[in-house]
């Protein structure tokens, strides 16, 4: 600081000045005085910065409370959209066994056909 | 002017009752009662004030800072604990308000809490100033007190901001040399030493009034 106070006090500090003209002087310029509405007036502020402060509690009361409730919305739908195309896919797939099951099936049964007709074509030749 | 020196017991008992006052207003204050703010701060906003006007020499500055003190003391009210006296907490308030606003200010300007000559007539004026005795003395009495005025506030205004504030705190708030020690976050003996050199300062800056002080003294 711009004073550069030392830890030992000068000569003579110890010394009241309470008697000394200077001291006099210096208590001849009073202190300032508020004016008469200073305590009201700083009610008033406290009064508004307590308002103030109840408004951004609720503010933020309520920003959290809304926040909570779209970040759960939000969850709630990825994971609905998340388990929609599953379950189609999962259908695509059987519907694609069972296709190849059909085909498999039929293959199977034209192969049958042919057999019984070469079995015929036998006979009859014979 | 109060005594401080050994045999202050009556003055210490009372400043002690004063400060359970305060405390049990501060107590008050945390439970939300706003007469109990009134009063704290009725008790306490001359000398906020007028220190504060003092350390900055602008009364208007010196609302605003005054006023934001006050706002937190009643901030803190919760989170009070009375571990030190509670005038000294509010003047460790008021002291870092204070710095804070000497470092915001880059240029060195004051005006005086003293208002100019012309308008010095209306007594208390805007400034909020009694100028003592004004009514007995001749015109040429009342301009050198104006001065004289003037000059202390100028030289309180050029000290150095610490030595300012312990000065302020001695003369006008009648702080103890601890009390103040608290508020500076500093040692007595430093205490001591900035109050030395302060009165050195301002008897070099006032020599020519005190000279003129001491012709009268014995008329």
């Amino acid at each position: 600081m711009n004073a550069g106070p030392s830890n030992e006090p000068p000569e003579g500090s110890d010394i009241d000045p309470r008697h000394e003209a200077l001291w006099r002087m210096l208590g001849r310029a009073p202190m300032p005085e508020p004016d008469a509405w200073f305590a009201t007036r700083t009610l008033a502020r406290c009064r508004a910065q307590k308002q103030a402060a109840l408004t951004f509690t609720r503010i933020w009361r309520w920003a959290l409370g809304g926040g909570l409730g779209i970040s759960l919305a939000v969850t709630l739908m990825a994971t609905q959209v998340q388990v929609g195309p599953v379950q189609s896919q999962n259908v695509n797939q059987q519907k694609s066994v069972q296709e190849a099951f059909e085909i498999m099936a039929s293959t199977d049964n034209s192969d049958a056909d042919s057999a019984t007709s070469s079995t015929s074509w036998q006979d009859s030749s014979l | 002017m109060k005594s401080r020196g050994g045999d202050e017991t009556p003055e210490v008992a009372a400043s002690g009752k004063s400060d359970a006052h305060d405390k049990a207003l501060m107590a008050l204050i945390a439970q939300g009662d706003e007469h109990a703010l009134r009063e704290l701060i009725e008790k306490h906003q001359g000398a906020v004030y007028g220190t504060i006007a003092k350390m900055l020499g602008d009364p208007i500055e010196a609302q605003d800072l005054a006023q934001q003190v006050f706002l937190r003391v009643y901030r803190a009210a919760g989170s009070y604990r009375a571990t030190a006296q509670f005038r000294t907490w509010m003047f460790t308030i008021v002291r870092n308000l204070v710095f804070n606003e000497h470092r915001r200010r880059s240029r060195a300007t004051f005006i005086s809490i003293h208002p100019p000559e012309g308008e010095a007539s209306q007594g208390v004026g805007a400034s909020g100033l009694d100028l003592p005795d004004t009514a007995n003395k001749t015109p040429g009495e009342y301009l050198l007190q104006e001065e004289m005025l003037r000059k202390v506030d100028e030289a309180i205004l050029a000290l150095p901001e610490q030595q300012r504030l312990a000065i302020v705190l001695r003369r006008y708030d009648e702080f103890s040399y601890e009390q103040i020690a608290d508020i500076l976050k500093t040692s007595v003996p430093a205490t001591k030493s900035l109050l030395f050199r302060a009165r050195e300062t301002l008897r070099g800056a006032l020599q020519e009034y005190l000279e003129n002080e001491g012709a009268k003294e014995p008329t």
